[in-house]
């Protein structure tokens, strides 16, 4: 497989099921013009480094199938400073409750040793729930209010 | 205890000041551009003796974009040795350019007056 038609291929791998194959049937086109152009400029045909350098300047095929894509942020702008504000907040709460339960057990049975590992793991666990519900409320919000302003 | 230095402005590079500015006008240029059938090289080549110049990397996904909003439309035909997507203004777009140069035109009016102190 030659360099171009190794580009075209990761760029399928990366653009969405919509609309793929005219896409990529364009930027074809496209690439072979400007490949042409750079070898009636030399005068030779390139080399494979050179095609490589020709397809980085033209776009990477992650950022071209970024740019062909629309998918809207997960929290748009208008969100995004509210947001950050809860979850930050959600997430200092978590190892603060955590640090409350630590210090409850330790009053309660001072005999009992306390089970650092299984308590740093309660910690991660908190926080990785936090922020997965936090995120995904936020993104429901976020599509709700999208589709209200859309009506 | 120690004063808090006043956090000195983050300075913004004039590239990006131009590259906001140029953003809001590229549509309008697209569209312009598009009022006559074209393929995207000679839409890049318009764009850019226009000096409003574009990317390929750029141009390509803005031309589809613009499409999937109805505001273009395309056709594959042939042209020397190779299959080119063709674009042009469809009717939709034909309404929009135009309310968008009225609006163009009023802001440019209204900037131009700021820059000069006049008053409005």
């Amino acid at each position: 497989m030659n360099v171009t038609e190794a580009y075209l291929k990761r760029l399928v791998f990366w653009l969405p099921r919509k609309n793929r194959d005219s896409i990529v049937e364009e930027v074809r086109s496209v690439v072979l013009d400007r490949l042409e152009q750079a070898a009636v400029i030399k005068g030779r045909h390139l080399d494979d480094e050179e095609i490589k350098r020709e397809l980085n300047a033209f776009g990477s095929s992650v950022v071209m199938a970024s740019r062909y894509s629309q998918y809207p942020p997960v929290i748009s702008a208008a969100l995004a400073l509210f947001y950050w504000k809860v979850l930050s907040v959600a997430l200092l709460a978590v190892p603060l409750a955590q640090s409350v339960a630590i210090a409850v057990t330790v009053m309660r049975a001072t005999s009992q040793r306390i089970d650092w590992a299984m308590a740093l793991s309660h910690t991660a666990n908190g926080l990785l729930i936090t922020f997965t519900t936090v995120t995904i409320v936020f993104l429901l919000l976020d599509r709700a209010i999208q589709k209200h302003d859309q009506l | 205890m120690k004063k808090k230095l006043a956090e000195a402005p983050k300075q913004v590079s004039i590239s990006a000041l131009r590259q906001e500015l140029r953003r809001g006008t590229l549509v309008l240029a697209v569209l312009a551009v598009l009022r006559d059938e074209r393929h995207g090289a000679e839409v890049r080549e318009m764009l850019t003796a226009g000096g409003v110049a574009i990317d390929d990397g750029a141009l390509y996904p803005m031309l589809r974009r613009l499409e999937d909003q109805g505001l273009l439309r395309s056709d594959w035909r042939f042209e020397g040795s190779r299959n080119k997507r063709f674009y042009m203004l469809a009717p939709h777009g034909l309404d929009t350019f135009k309310q968008l140069v009225e609006e163009w035109r009023e802001q440019t009016e209204g900037v131009e007056r700021l820059i000069r102190k006049e008053q409005p």
